[in-house]
């Protein structure tokens, strides 16, 4: 065989070889970056998620302090708070100092780091009347401990509150709770403010890469620039959950390599020694032979009958290794079988590792989501234990009253001079409708009655005065109702009010029932609309005459001091459940109303932009507060006064959209706030006219 | 006779009037019976009454109210009347630290929400007496 064609055979070999051992390193490459790709983006993701969450807890421990100060600045000194470690006002102007809250301050608090930096003017947010607030953690050096804080400058005034780093402490560690990782919040400089983890390494300034996952000794660390917390969020997850699955597939490619190697070491064996060697030996015979056979004539025959036998025997070795090459190709074959196999398995083996962090990833969702079911069964509770108090409460009480019947209260009165039973049955009316809360003009009306009581004949004065007083502003009577100055005549005028408060009781109390009724029956008025699910029929709505009609509902309510700008695209129409979309509008449409107050415009318009059709809900209202913005979805959080709204308008809302397969969002300004809902187009076809078109078209 | 005040707070109005209602029927016209919604009204007509030289007797009131709980209401109050016994109403299970701020300065009760009647007139008629 010439050399030339060996080397070459051989060249070709090693590239098939070395081809296949580039493909497997690839491949195993390959699968190894996709996995650390989704580790990380998964790593962010919880970050991201956690730093609203904490940000959400500062949040309501900063409003508390924001109350208080707004109490300080008034000049009200509030009493016994909790969770705020001190707090403090400073008029510059005069640089009066005024402490509000207990705690161990000092005057190192107002010369120091901390104010200067709790208070700078950096990403500070406005306040509507000129200020601005700013909150978040810093190292007070006085403490030696990081720090919530909160300041609010208006005018010449600065509040400044520390909150202790127990707060911190407790909402990150709620965070590591729900997310199952560590978690580190540092300042800019890469200082440890709160550290959430047992064994976190202290400083991380080397390890900050904002958006990427990093290894640091035992553990990766992800990293998410928080301002709103002052600093850096990290997160740490145990390198070890990572690492195994990582490693086996990084490694998958050295089994292939080694399988390949073994196969081209026995080809070149086999190849070798069943056909090389023996050509070698012919060829060289061969190359002998003429010499030979012509110096010793009579052997020629006998070299013949060799060369024949040579050959024939050489044609006998070559079949059998033909034979033999055969047998080794399917041993190959069966071999890289076997190995696809153990492959396949190994893949397998990932995918039920890959779907195993998909179903944990899914199980930290759905804890979170009963979480916010706890809450919303805890304010459920609250709101209809409330009425259920009232309803209890008053039921016994008319029990008490009418329990034996009317008739000792008939003889009491039966027993009195005829004018005196006349007086008792006339204040019932009252009694029956008087407020007993306290509050309206109760105090003044029993100053003046007491005046009354005192000027009466029988001296009814200081205490005895007062008492009697407050018993007759309890019925309802004032210094200038005729009733009040016959009663004060009478001769026992606390007999009387008793005998007309009694007689009220029974008529006080269903109407107390009735209101607690309506009360528990509005919470679950707003719960069953919370609770739609699985029952929607959509049909294609045409969105202007929806609008039309849910203004029509409104036109009472529109007429006092409100302007309507209506922008309507018949060609907007979308597939829905319409009763369901008419109480998206109607919320919208309340708040917006509700936020303008006693007036304002109001603008509707509806749009088909591309594949979508788009309502905008616009008032001129003063907008939506920053602080808020990010929870106003949020089941039972509302801005209205007690009673007033029950804080699920808009998570219904939010709800029945995306159940629509549509987006709900707002923007907010100081001219207003603007609601938008996003639902996908549906065709116009089968759709009765517009009542409006018709009007147009004849 | 000297008279004795019983003074009620909660932000709830439906509340206060059931509670003023079976207050006034047990224990007027001996008790001055005083309701009001926020600790500033309350405060003001306590003033006025002790100013007449009436007595605050007992002081119920709610836990968590907005800005407000209990046990500010108490420490308030009993700065005009040191030692008064409490009533704390409450819906929620968890006022024990509560219960032990307001019981450094005097007596306490706990009453569940929703109360009943009979646990609200025993409760009273024991811190009274």
């Amino acid at each position: 065989m010439p050399r030339s064609l060996r080397r070459l055979h051989l060249s070709a070999e090693l590239a098939l070889a070395a081809a296949l051992a580039a493909a497997a390193f690839a491949a195993s490459a390959f699968l190894s970056s996709t996995i650390w790709q989704r580790f990380e983006a998964a790593e962010l993701e919880a970050l991201e998620r956690s730093a609203l969450f904490i940000r959400g807890q500062l949040d309501d421990r900063l409003e508390l302090f924001r109350s208080y100060a707004d109490d300080a600045l008034d000049g009200l000194r509030p009493s016994a708070p909790y969770d705020i470690e001190v707090g403090f006002v400073v008029e510059t102007g005069s640089l009066r100092v005024l402490e509000v809250l207990p705690g161990p301050a000092a005057d190192a608090y107002f010369s120091g780091y901390s104010l200067a930096s709790a208070a700078g003017g950096r990403a500070a947010a406005a306040l509507p009347d000129g200020g601005y607030a700013r909150s978040g953690v810093v190292r007070a050096p006085e403490l030696d401990a990081p720090a919530v804080y909160y300041a609010e400058r208006r005018g010449d005034r600065l509040a400044v509150a520390l909150a202790n780093v127990a707060s911190v402490r407790r909402a990150i560690e709620r965070a590591s709770a729900l997310s199952s990782g560590g978690y580190v919040l540092a300042s800019q400089d890469g200082f440890a403010l709160v550290n959430a983890v047992p064994g976190s390494p202290a400083v991380l300034r080397e390890a900050v890469a904002l958006g990427r996952s990093v290894r640091m000794g035992e553990w990766y660390l992800s990293s998410l620039a928080a301002p709103e917390l002052g600093g850096v969020l990290h997160r740490l997850t145990p390198s070890s959950s990572v690492d195994a699955l990582l490693g086996l597939v990084r490694n998958l490619w050295m089994p292939f390599l080694a399988a390949i190697l073994a196969a081209a070491l026995v080809k070149a064996t086999l190849e070798h020694r069943l056909i090389i060697a023996p050509l070698e030996r012919i060829s060289a015979g061969l190359g002998a032979w003429p010499e030979r056979a012509l110096s010793r004539p009579g052997a020629m025959a006998r070299e013949l009958e060799t060369v024949y036998r040579a050959f024939e025997g050489a044609r006998e070795r070559i079949d059998s290794s033909m034979r033999s090459m055969g047998a080794a190709k399917e041993a190959l074959a069966a071999a890289n079988a076997e190995l696809e196999d153990r492959v396949a398995e190994r893949t397998a083996g990932l995918n039920a590792a890959l779907e195993q962090l998909t179903a944990v990833q899914d199980r930290l969702v759905t804890q979170e989501k009963m979480a916010a079911l706890g809450q919303l069964a805890a304010g459920v509770a609250h709101e209809l234990n409330t009425p259920l108090a009232a309803i209890l409460s008053a039921a016994e009480a008319a029990l008490d009253a009418l329990g034996e019947g009317p008739a000792p209260w008939l003889a009491a009165l039966r027993g009195l001079p005829e004018d005196e039973a006349a007086l008792a049955l006339a204040l019932i009316p009252r009694a029956a409708q008087a407020p007993e809360t306290g509050g309206g003009d109760y105090r003044a009306r029993s100053m003046g009655l007491k005046a009354l009581a005192e000027r009466s004949a029988g001296g009814r004065e200081g205490a005895n005065g007062l008492a009697l007083a407050r018993a007759a502003a309890a019925i309802g009577l004032g210094p200038d109702d005729p009733e009040s100055r016959s009663l004060f005549a009478s001769e026992d005028p606390g007999r009387l009010i008793e005998l007309a408060a009694d007689g009220a009781s029974a008529a006080r109390s269903l109407r107390l029932i009735r209101s607690a009724a309506e009360a528990a029956a509005g919470v679950v008025r707003a719960l069953r609309s919370y609770s739609w699910e699985g029952e929607a029929s959509a049909r294609a709505v045409r969105l202007a005459d929806q609008l039309r009609g849910v203004l029509a509902l409104l036109r009472p309510r529109l007429k006092r001091g409100f302007s309507v700008e209506l922008e309507l695209d018949e060609d907007a129409v979308v597939m829905a459940d319409f009763d369901r979309l008419n109480q998206v509008w109607i919320n919208l449409i309340n708040n917006a109303l509700q936020a303008m107050g006693a007036g304002g415009t109001l603008g509707i318009r509806a749009e088909r932009v591309g594949g979508l059709c788009r309502v905008t809900i616009r008032d001129s209202g003063p907008g939506v507060d920053p602080a808020i913005a990010d929870r106003i979805f949020e089941p039972f959080f509302t801005t209205k006064a007690k009673g007033e709204g029950t804080g699920l308008g808009l998570d219904i809302c939010r709800r029945l959209v995306e159940a629509a397969d549509g987006a709900i969002y707002f923007e907010s300004g100081a001219s207003g706030a603007a609601f938008f809902v996003e639902l996908p187009a549906a065709e116009p076809g089968g759709l009765e006219p517009s009542a409006t078109e018709v009007r147009t078209s004849r | 006779m000297k008279y004795r005040v019983i003074a009620c707070i909660d932000d709830e109005a439906v509340i206060l009037m059931a509670m003023a209602m079976e207050l006034r029927r047990h224990f007027g016209p001996e008790f001055v019976i005083e309701t009001a919604t926020s600790a500033d009204e309350l405060e003001l007509s306590l003033r006025d009454d002790l100013a007449e030289g009436m007595e605050l007797a007992c002081i119920i009131t709610d836990w968590i109210m907005p800005g407000l709980k209990g046990e500010d209401v108490a420490a308030r109050l009993r700065a005009l009347a040191p030692g008064t016994p409490v009533v704390l109403m409450t819906g929620h299970s968890e006022a024990g630290e509560a219960e032990a701020a307001i019981a450094a300065d005097g007596p306490v009760r706990i009453l569940r929400k929703p109360w009943r009647q009979k646990a609200l007139v025993e409760t009273l008629t024991e811190l009274l007496a």
